[in-house]
C-alpha cells in the first residue's frame, strides 16, 4: 500500500473525485499514469495514495467495491461500481467560468446553455469577485475558430497610425498576450506581409469564403517588429525612476548620465503615440534626436490646446 | 521509531482516512439504488463513522456533506411524503443538480470554451491555474473530445506562487486566510484577510478583503504574498463590495480625497476599445454630438491630466472640473517651453 504522502484530505478527496470522473468518461475507463496524474490535478508521485485511497472504497451492505489498479504505465476502473456520470462545475469551477463567458462577452444562447447544462443551481451571479482589464474585445471566440479552420476574414480595425477604422483582409494566425495585452497575429493580405491587431480594437470580424493561404511566418514579438519595421528616436529621461516606469516595447539601448538621466533610443510606429507619451510625461522625458520630431511635438501640442479651446 | 516521525505517520494516517471516508460516503451513495438512513450512515464504522458518540459521528456527516458540495456533489435529505417530522431522513445524491445535464454541451460550445481556458492558461497573471486545468480536463469529457493535452497539465510551473494559490483557494471558500506580506517598502508583516474579491491587472493578481490588522478594505499583490497559512473562519462578502472599482487607474494612486472629474473621448472609438482604456471603471455614456463621455473618480488631478494627454490619439480631452483642464494645458506648456 502506498504511503499516503504529502497530499492533504482536502486535495486527496479531490483528485480522488477528479479521478474517478476522468476514468468513468475515458474509454474502456482506462487512462495513462501521466493523464491520470494530469486529470486529477497531482503529479504522478502522489497518484499511487490516491489510487489505494479509490482501491479501499466499498459498500459493506451490497458489497460493492471499486476495483481500480494500476497496470504498468496505465490505470484501470474495473466494473460500474465506481463509475461517476459527469459532474456539474464545482463551486471554484463555476466562478472561473463565469468570468470566463463574461470577458468573452458569449451571447445569450451560448451563456444560457452553459449555465443550465453545467453550472449548479442557484446563484448565477458567480462571476462576482473576479475582475480584470478588459483585453479580448468582442471577437476572440470567432476569431479562434478562423484560426482552427483556416478561414479567411475581413476585419474593421483601427491602428495608432488611423484616424478611423479600416476594413481589411486578412489570414489569421494565432493570439498572442504580451504585457496584459491580446493580440491577434496576422497575415495581412493586401500588404502581403504579418502584422499584430490588438483584440480590443477590432471593430468587425468577417468570414469569407477563402482558406488562408500558406505563409512564410516570423514569429516576432512587439519589440522585435518595431525594430524591424518602425522609426527610431533618442529621448532623455529625467532620471532613473522615469525611466524605470517606461515599459515600452520598442526601448532599445539605455546609457544612465552622471547627472541621473537615462538617453535611451526608442522604436515606435507612431508619431501620435510619441507625442501623447511625451506630453503625458509633463516634462520628465524629452525628444533629443531627430531634431525636426522636436519642430513636430510642439506643433502637435498646439493643435492639441486649439482642439480644447471653447 | 522516534516520537516525530510517530506524530507525522499517525497524522498522515488521519489525513487519508478523512478523504477515504468522504470518498467512501460518494462511493455507496452513487452505487446505491436506493437514499441510505441516517442510522444506515452514521452507524456504519467501516464507512468512518459508527464511533461511540452519535452526536460526532452527525457533525462529521454533515461536515463531509458540506466538503462533497465544495466540490460539485450536493447530498440531499429526503422524507417519504406524509413522514412525521421525528421519522428518520434518507439521504441521496442530487442529481438534478449534481450531474451535467445530458448532452449539457455541445461540441462546439465546448470548444469555444476549451480555447478560452487555453487563452488564460497561457497567461502569467492567473491566480487559478488548477482551476482552470480542471475546467480543462472536464470539457474534453464532456464535448467528447481527445484535446492536445495543455503544455502546462499538472506539474508546477516556474509561475505557480503557492502562497497566492491559498489565498485563491481561501476566497473560494469564503474562509479566513493568514498570510505573511511583503509591502512595497521591503517590510514584511502578518496578515488575517477575508478575501472579497480578486483582479487581475498588469501582469499580477491583486486579492482584496478585510484586514483584520487594520480593520480596513487592503489590496495585495500576489508576488509579495510570502507565505500563507491554513485558512480558518467563515465570512460572507458584502452585498455592496464590486471588485471592479478595484482595477486602478493611475490617478488612483494617492493620498487624498476622490474627486469627480470627466473626459471626452472620440465618437468613432468602439465600445470594447473605451472600455479596455478605462477598466470597466466610473460611467460612460455618449453625448449628443456621438462623442464618448467618462466621468470617475481621481484622488490625483495632475495623473488624470497625464492620463488623457496619453491617450490623446484616442480624443480623449478633459472636460471637468476646471482644475482638470488647468492642469492638463499646463502638462503641455512645460513640455513645450522643454523643446523650445
Amino acid at each position: 500500500m502506498a504511503k499516503p504522502g504529502s497530499l492533504t484530505a482536502d486535495r486527496t478527496l479531490t483528485a480522488g473525485i477528479k479521478l474517478l470522473e476522468a476514468l468513468s468518461a475515458a474509454p474502456d475507463h482506462r487512462l495513462g499514469v501521466v493523464d491520470a496524474a494530469a486529470a486529477a490535478g497531482i503529479g504522478t508521485d502522489d497518484l499511487p495514495a490516491v489510487v489505494d485511497t479509490i482501491g479501499a472504497l466499498s459498500d459493506r451492505m451490497s458489497g460493492a467495491r471499486a476495483a481500480i489498479e494500476t497496470e504498468g504505465d496505465q490505470i484501470h476502473l474495473y466494473g460500474d461500481a465506481a463509475l461517476l456520470m459527469p459532474l456539474r462545475l464545482s463551486v471554484e469551477e463555476s466562478m472561473i467560468v463565469s468570468h470566463m463567458i463574461d470577458l468573452l462577452d458569449l451571447d445569450s444562447e451560448t451563456r444560457q446553455r452553459i449555465r443550465e447544462g453545467l453550472m449548479p443551481d442557484g446563484d448565477e451571479d458567480t462571476a462576482r469577485g473576479i475582475a480584470e482589464t478588459s483585453r479580448y474585445g468582442s471577437w476572440l471566440v470567432q476569431l479562434s475558430e478562423a484560426i482552427q479552420d483556416g478561414v479567411r476574414c475581413r476585419m474593421t480595425y483601427r491602428s495608432l497610425t488611423d484616424d478611423t477604422a479600416r476594413t481589411r483582409t486578412v489570414d489569421p494566425l494565432r493570439i498572442d498576450d504580451e504585457q496584459g495585452r491580446a493580440y491577434l497575429i496576422a497575415w495581412d493580405v493586401e500588404r502581403d506581409e504579418e502584422r499584430r491587431y490588438r483584440l480590443d480594437r477590432i471593430a468587425d470580424v468577417a468570414y469569407t469564403d477563402d482558406s488562408v493561404a500558406p505563409h512564410e511566418v516570423k514569429t516576432r514579438s512587439t519589440a522585435e517588429s518595431l525594430r524591424a519595421h518602425g522609426a527610431a528616436a533618442r529621448l532623455v529621461a529625467a532620471d532613473e525612476e522615469t525611466m524605470r516606469r517606461l515599459t515600452w516595447s520598442g526601448i532599445g539601448q539605455i546609457e544612465a548620465r552622471d547627472d541621473g538621466s537615462c538617453v535611451f533610443t526608442l522604436y515606435y510606429s507612431s508619431k501620435r503615440w510619441l507625442f501623447d507619451q511625451v506630453l503625458a510625461a509633463g516634462g520628465n522625458l524629452q525628444i533629443v534626436e531627430p531634431r525636426e520630431l522636436r519642430d513636430e511635438l510642439r506643433a502637435y501640442a498646439a493643435e492639441l490646446l486649439a482642439s480644447n479651446d471653447g | 521509531m522516534d516520537t516525530r516521525q510517530h506524530t507525522q505517520d499517525a497524522e498522515d494516517t488521519t489525513t487519508h482516512d478523512t478523504a477515504r471516508r468522504i470518498l467512501n460516503l460518494l462511493f455507496i451513495l452513487n452505487s446505491s439504488s436506493t437514499p441510505l438512513t441516517t442510522e444506515q450512515i452514521v452507524s456504519d464504522s467501516d464507512l468512518g463513522y459508527g464511533s461511540l458518540n452519535r452526536a460526532s459521528d452527525l457533525k462529521k456527516f454533515k461536515r463531509d456533506r458540506e466538503k462533497l458540495a465544495e466540490r460539485g456533489i450536493h447530498i440531499i435529505e429526503i422524507r417519504a411524503a406524509g413522514a412525521q417530522q421525528t421519522e428518520e431522513s434518507s439521504w441521496t445524491i442530487d442529481r438534478r443538480s449534481t450531474y451535467a445535464a445530458a448532452g449539457a454541451l455541445s461540441r462546439a460550445d465546448a470548444e469555444v470554451l476549451l480555447r478560452a481556458v487555453d487563452e488564460c492558461l497561457a497567461r502569467e497573471d492567473t491566480p487559478f491555474r488548477h482551476g482552470l486545468l480542471s475546467i480543462r480536463h472536464k470539457l474534453e469529457g464532456l464535448g467528447g473530445m481527445t484535446a492536445e493535452p495543455s503544455p502546462l497539465d499538472s506539474e508546477a510551473t516556474a509561475q505557480e506562487n503557492p502562497a497566492a494559490e491559498a489565498l485563491w483557494s481561501a476566497f473560494v471558500l469564503k474562509r479566513k486566510i493568514r498570510f505573511s506580506y511583503l509591502d512595497a517598502k521591503g517590510q514584511e508583516s502578518k496578515r488575517t484577510v477575508a478575501v472579497w474579491g480578486v483582479f487581475m491587472q498588469d501582469g499580477h493578481s491583486y486579492f482584496v478583503g478585510l484586514d483584520e490588522q487594520s480593520g480596513g478594505v487592503r489590496t495585495f499583490r500576489d508576488d509579495r504574498i510570502v507565505r500563507a497559512w491554513r485558512p480558518t473562519g467563515r465570512y460572507e462578502v458584502p452585498a455592496w463590495f464590486d471588485i471592479g472599482n478595484y482595477l486602478f487607474l493611475p490617478f488612483d494612486l494617492a493620498a487624498g480625497m476622490a474627486q469627480p472629474v470627466e473626459f471626452s473621448l472620440r465618437r468613432d472609438l468602439s465600445q470594447p476599445e473605451v472600455e479596455a482604456l478605462i477598466h470597466g471603471r466610473g460611467e460612460l455614456e455618449r453625448a449628443t454630438d456621438g462623442s464618448w463621455r467618462w466621468r470617475v473618480k481621481a484622488r490625483d488631478l495632475d495623473a488624470a491630466a497625464s492620463f488623457a494627454l496619453a491617450h490623446s490619439a484616442m480624443g480623449m480631452r478633459p472636460v471637468a472640473p476646471n482644475r482638470l483642464v488647468t492642469a492638463w494645458k499646463t502638462l503641455i506648456g512645460k513640455v513645450v517651453e522643454a523643446h523650445g
